[in-house]
Parts: C-alpha cells; sequence; structure tokens
C-alpha cells in the first residue's frame, strides 16, 4: 500500500506501540526461545533424567523439599518395616537388606553373596523379628546373627510390605515445559502466556504494515 | 512331558544347591566355618576405618569368623559406582589370602584374578594402618585396586581388634 495512504498520525502510532509492545514481549520472546530451544535437546540434555532439587521450584509444585529417599541404593527397592520389638527398622530391596536404627543408621547389611535369597518381594515385622518373602517362601532373619533361615511356613497374620519406590520425582523437563507454557505459574501464567502469543501476532502483523509502508 | 519333567527337576536340584560365594569361601577357610561373630565398632575403630575408606563405614558392626587366630571378613567397597564383596582370610595379623566374591562393575573385573589377589598373601599393617607392600594396579582398574586394596588394609585393623579384645 502506498505511504501515501496512511496519515501520518497513524503511522506514528504504529510505530511507538510497535516499539512499546516489542519491549513488553521481549522478556516472553528470551523465555519462550531459551525453554524452547532447550526442550528441542531434551535427550540429548538428559533433562528427563536430572531431578529438580531447587526449593523454590519444587515448593510451587507442592512436593516435599527433599525428594523422598528409599535409605539404600538400589534398582528393585521392596520395602522399610519397623520391629516391634526394638527400635530397629529393617530396609530391604530384591538382593539385599540393611538393619537400620530407627534414627536410619546402618547397623549391618546383608546380601546375595553372602546368603540372602535373590528376589525378595515382601518384608514384614513381628514380635519375633523381622520376616522375608520370597514368592512363597517366608524367610525368619536372625538380627544376631544377621543370617536367614527358611521357615516351614508363614505365621499367621502378617503384613507384609512391598512395592517401594524411591518416591515419584520432578525432573527438569517437567520444569522446562511448564514453564514454556505458563502452566508453572497455574492459570494465570496460562493466561499470561496466551497474552504473549497474541502479542505476538499483533507485532508480526503490525511489523509486516510497517515493512510494507515502505514500498 | 517326561523330558519337561526331567529338565524341571534338575533345575529345581541345581537351584537349591546354588552356592553362596561367602559360604564357599569360608568352608575353603575352615573347613567347618565356625559361628559367626559380631565386632561392634567403636568411635576409635569407626575413625580408624574411615581413615582407611576414605569415608565413613557404612555400618555398626562387622561379622566374622574365627578360629584360633585364623579370622575370615567379608567386606563391600564401593569400585566406581557398585559395590564390591571381598572374602579376607587373616592369620595370626597377615593375610592369607583375598578372593573376589561378588563383582558387579561393569569394568575392572580384573581384581578377581589370582595374578592381582595374591599381592595381597602374606601383608601385614604398617604405621598408618597401612600394608607393607606396594600392591601393583591394573591399567583400567584403578578404582577397583583402591577398593580390594582398601577393604584388605580394613581387614587387617578389624583382626587385630578382634584379637585384642580377647
Amino acid at each position: 500500500m502506498p505511504l501515501s495512504r496512511f496519515p501520518l498520525l497513524h503511522r506514528v502510532f504504529l510505530r511507538r506501540w510497535h516499539r512499546r509492545l516489542g519491549i513488553v514481549s521481549a522478556a516472553f520472546v528470551i523465555v519462550l526461545a531459551a525453554t524452547g530451544l532447550l526442550l528441542n535437546h531434551t535427550q540429548s540434555l538428559g533433562l528427563d533424567d536430572i531431578p529438580l532439587e531447587n526449593r523454590l521450584l519444587r515448593a510451587l509444585y507442592g512436593v516435599p523439599a527433599v525428594a523422598p529417599a528409599f535409605p539404600l541404593a538400589c534398582p528393585r527397592p521392596v520395602a522399610v518395616v519397623a520391629a516391634v520389638d526394638a527400635p530397629l527398622q529393617l530396609a530391604a530391596c530384591s538382593d539385599r537388606i540393611a538393619l537400620l536404627t530407627a534414627g536410619g543408621e546402618i547397623v549391618d547389611q546383608l546380601d546375595t553373596a553372602r546368603g540372602l535369597p535373590a528376589d525378595i518381594t515382601a518384608v514384614a515385622s513381628d514380635r519375633d523379628g523381622f520376616l522375608l518373602q520370597r514368592g512363597a517362601t517366608t524367610f525368619r532373619l536372625d538380627r544376631d546373627n544377621f543370617t536367614v533361615a527358611a521357615l516351614a511356613g508363614a505365621p499367621a497374620g502378617i503384613a507384609w510390605q512391598s512395592g517401594a519406590t524411591a518416591g515419584p520425582d520432578i525432573h527438569w523437563e517437567r520444569v522446562l515445559l511448564d514453564l514454556h507454557s505458563g502452566r508453572l505459574f497455574g492459570t494465570t501464567g496460562v493466561v499470561i502466556v496466551d497474552i504473549a502469543a497474541l502479542l505476538f501476532v499483533v507485532l508480526a502483523i503490525s511489523g509486516i504494515v510497517m515493512f510494507r509502508r515502505r514500498d | 512331558m517326561q523330558l519337561r519333567a526331567l529338565l524341571l527337576l534338575l533345575a529345581l536340584a541345581t537351584s537349591a544347591h546354588a552356592e553362596v560365594p561367602a559360604e564357599r569361601f569360608l568352608a575353603e577357610a575352615f573347613g567347618t566355618a565356625p559361628a559367626p561373630q559380631m565386632l561392634w565398632l567403636t568411635p576409635p575403630l569407626k575413625e580408624r576405618a574411615a581413615r582407611i575408606l576414605d569415608h565413613a563405614y557404612a555400618g555398626m558392626r562387622v561379622k566374622y569368623w574365627r578360629a584360633g587366630r585364623r579370622t575370615a571378613w567379608i567386606l563391600d567397597e564401593i569400585g566406581k559406582e557398585q559395590p564390591i564383596t571381598v572374602g579376607i582370610l587373616v592369620d595370626d595379623g597377615r593375610i592369607a589370602r583375598v578372593e573376589v566374591l561378588a563383582f558387579r562393575e561393569s569394568r575392572g573385573g580384573e581384581v578377581r584374578h589370582g595374578f592381582f589377589t595374591r599381592q595381597f598373601v602374606d601383608a601385614r599393617l604398617q604405621a598408618g594402618d597401612r600394608l607393607d607392600r606396594q600392591v601393583d594396579g591394573i591399567t583400567g582398574a584403578t578404582l577397583s585396586v583402591w577398593a580390594v586394596t582398601r577393604v584388605s588394609r580394613l581387614a587387617l585393623v578389624f583382626h587385630d581388634e578382634a584379637l585384642r579384645r580377647d
């Protein structure tokens, strides 16, 4: 459209507001570009594996400040049970167990190399101590010698514990996705990002118009 | 059907007698393994252990087996990322045998071989709870070598302490 078609007032108005909106949206552009760039390379950067440790961000998600941790580092945690008769706990993985104080200090450990049956599936505690289960077989743990012995049958009324996990956790990929979409700040954040998107559209249109008026 | 039953029986029989590394180690060391005993770690002993390992010992007690002045210890130490389980036999203050009972790392498994573990035979403690000899390393297995060396030193310390408490 020829320059003469635009009154001077409109051209100044357009340029001024294009500049103002551009400054306002600059921060959004930077954040969205940065998060978008990182999200494009999530796997190579391992962002889906890096747990979120920042307390403020964890508070935004309503999760504990510190990620819940199983007392033992193992690929297949089973459960932690407290002793009935002493201030002790037993933490069990499928191939390793640890006797802990009530405060979580390790007293002793036993694994398959030392005679622990492999593939422990559940643990329990009764007035005689700790029990372990592997399939249909029940084992009694001797706390003093820290050995296990198979029982002829499981005692009655045992409340078996199993299915422990290290706890669900938030990773940086989730944070970036939520920041990119605005969901990190709830509905307000989503609305703000929507407005920013509309701003970008307005800027694009005004920019095209100003570019064309140079013809 | 009969073949399947036979194979199942064979599998069950095999699994029922699956070797436990620690039990075999103790049987070879003592014939009939004595009843285990517990060495409770006092604060000074914990400190000595921590100096050897470069980290706190993960436990309040250590199980060991003893016949006369011979003791056997089964200790864990992290190589790179996984624990290495090592059996150490100590005779009157000198190492009689070192054997890697369980190796869980993907690399550095050369420490399981006799050419490495034989270096520890007859080793004693000297000042600073160090071994009285230099242990040759293995290229590509440095962390595993350190782990086995440390638990060997630790076993000698525990052996002295166990005998002293008697």
